[in-house]
């Protein structure tokens, strides 16, 4: 059943896909499945275009403060905070300098995970003029600083994130201070391992896993900066923890994926990616997710999400762990618009309505795909 | 590279230190690794500089005496697992990095700082806090003028390290003092040097990190 799953899968253009392609400067073949399976396709398209739509959000790291202190002092100093769906996740209005530079500039990270994690690096990297910038500003009584040079973002009070990204980790159902073991199978540069150590309140444990060495830097970066105590960082390939022997109460898999769903952020990846890349990071996902779901411990629950908008990335993954693990059970998720249930010839388990889908027009955060899958116990 | 409980003497200068920023009731409460890296060695009278070199147990075969090491102290929450499996699995990094031994002295890092605000409320430990102006400058590695100190432990010496806390006594770097007591405070003057901040402590470590390709060099924060 599985050989049906090949993938990529193209999908014959026509002219509207290439008025389109032309018009916001895409690769047509992206345009022309686009218009298959996104809902409002011109409308996401605009929305994408128009860079005064980019939302940012911070999560309070609960290790170091709490939000509602934390909102306190950065109203003091200017920013305007919303609250969202997340008690500890606010959005933010005026992230000042750094975020309009990021936005220009772009971000560049090849065949990566996710996502506004980048955006830590990057404010990190440029902190140091951006910081002596706002400072001449405050001087000068004029400009916002930047949210990410701040003493409460060195502080390590909290985290520039998306809010999808936060909503993938608050559905591993980690109850505060539990005793969990938990796989993060990719884990740089460390936005959802800080968020699990919050949720564990630094106790249980938590393996982290990175192969790419250049990325690791910024990994063990948030983990310091975040206080993060209980996690214990590994520079392997996600795909053989299961030769480690260990068993986990909950694993987190945030995919290397095409990031289309950054595209708002990274431009560049408009023409960037090709279908090979997408074949690419398919068959990766397909290796990753079988070994997450095989080191579940019985009753476990693994967490598979990735910010692209690609069916070969998300529902066809999720498709192919359940024809090959009968005790993988979809659950259902709280936020985001139900997971397709077919695409292109292919139709999908019926349950795939409860995987979930985060588009930037409708919810307002970057393009986003979540899974919820429970091993059932014997 | 591996991490390895504390040897006695190791465990013996920790508690010192501990004790002497008024923290020694958390030290028992704390599991604390130990991973050794290896600066510098003599070998053969020659002298090598092998920044951010690991001991692998195969790679120098002079005596003992004559490497320099430095001992990486880490905490870790996690009380599931032991050296076996962290022998077997060679983490990058067990925990939070809170200082180095070298030569028989810890040298606490910021993350010791956060520790010692966190449980002496008594603030009877070395330190200086500094008015906001100097603070954003501060953060960055600047050093700070006695007339930018708001209040300070009155029995600091001269040459002692000391933490930085802005106004709200929240860790912002590490120094050491040029002057002891009252003097501390005299105007015009740099009475701190800053050894540490949490801007270019952060910093330092991205840009490093990000530029080695070698994965067993770039694990050090």
């Amino acid at each position: 059943m599985d050989d049906i799953l090949d993938c990529p899968v193209l999908l014959t253009g026509n002219e509207h896909s290439r008025f389109l392609s032309k018009r916001y400067g895409y690769k047509e073949w992206m345009i022309s499945r686009f218009l298959n399976f996104i809902p409002c396709p011109e409308k996401m398209l605009e929305y994408i275009h128009n860079s005064k739509n980019l939302h940012y959000y911070i999560r309070v790291n609960t290790l170091k403060t709490n939000p509602q202190e934390l909102k306190r002092r950065l109203d003091e100093k200017g920013y305007h905070l919303n609250e969202t769906i997340l008690k500890e996740v606010f959005e933010i209005k005026n992230p000042g300098f750094m975020g309009i530079q990021n936005k220009v500039d772009g971000v560049r990270n090849d065949n990566q995970n996710n996502d506004d994690n980048n955006y830590n690096k990057v404010v990190v990297t440029a902190q140091r003029d951006n910081d002596l910038q706002s400072s001449k500003d405050n001087d000068a009584g004029s400009k916002q600083p930047s949210i990410g040079s701040t003493i409460e973002y060195l502080k390590g009070y909290y985290y520039i994130q998306d809010l999808s990204s936060c909503i993938a980790v608050e559905e591993l159902e980690i109850d505060n201070g539990s005793d969990f073991v938990v796989l993060d199978m990719a884990a740089a540069p460390g936005g959802k391992t800080t968020h699990i150590a919050q949720k564990l309140n630094n106790m249980g444990a938590i393996f982290a896993c990175e192969l790419n060495s250049n990325r690791l830097a910024s990994l063990l970066f948030n983990l310091s900066r975040c206080f993060v105590q209980n996690t214990i960082v590994l520079n392997i390939k996600a795909e053989e923890i299961d030769k480690l022997g260990l068993h986990f109460d909950r694993v987190l898999l945030d995919a290397p994926c095409t990031c289309e769903g950054i595209i708002m952020k990274d431009t560049s990846r408009k023409k960037s990616r090709n279908l090979v890349d997408l074949g690419t990071c398919s068959n990766r996902q397909k290796k990753l997710i079988m070994s997450g779901f095989d080191v579940l411990k019985p009753n476990g629950l693994l967490i598979y999400c990735t910010c692209s908008f690609a069916p070969e990335e998300n529902e066809m993954i999720i498709q192919h762990l359940l024809n090959n693990r009968k005790d993988a059970k979809l659950e259902p998720l709280n936020y985001g618009m139900n997971g397709l249930t077919r695409f292109s010839k292919y139709q999908f388990d019926e349950n795939m309505v409860f995987t979930k889908r985060f588009y930037p027009h409708i919810h307002s955060t970057n393009g986003f795909f979540i899974a919820k899958i429970r091993k059932i116990s014997n | 590279m591996t991490f390895r409980n504390l040897t006695n003497a190791e465990e013996t200068i920790l508690k010192r230190s501990f004790n002497n920023w008024g923290i020694f009731e958390i030290f028992k409460t704390l599991r604390i690794l130990i991973r050794t890296l290896v600066l510098d060695a003599v070998i053969s009278d020659q002298k090598h500089t092998l920044t951010l070199g690991y001991s692998n147990g195969t790679e120098f075969t002079e005596p003992e005496k004559t490497i320099k090491r430095t001992e990486e102290v880490f905490v870790h929450s996690n009380i599931k697992y032991d050296n076996t499996l962290f022998n077997k699995i060679h983490p990058v990094i067990v925990g939070l990095k809170i200082g180095t031994i070298k030569n028989k002295k810890f040298s606490p890092g910021l993350n010791f700082a956060e520790f010692v605000v966190k449980h002496n409320k008594n603030m009877d430990y070395p330190h200086v806090i500094i008015n906001t102006k100097a603070e954003s400058l501060i953060v960055f590695g600047r050093d700070i003028m006695g007339s930018s100190i708001l209040s300070y432990f009155k029995d600091i010496k001269e040459n002692q390290q000391a933490i930085i806390l802005n106004h709200n006594k929240e860790v912002i770097g590490l120094g050491k003092s040029r002057y002891s007591g009252s003097l501390i405070i005299q105007p015009d003057v740099i009475t701190i040097d800053t050894t540490q901040d949490i801007g270019t402590y952060y910093l330092k470590n991205e840009n490093r990190l990000s530029k080695s390709t070698d994965k067993n060099k770039d694990h050090s924060l």
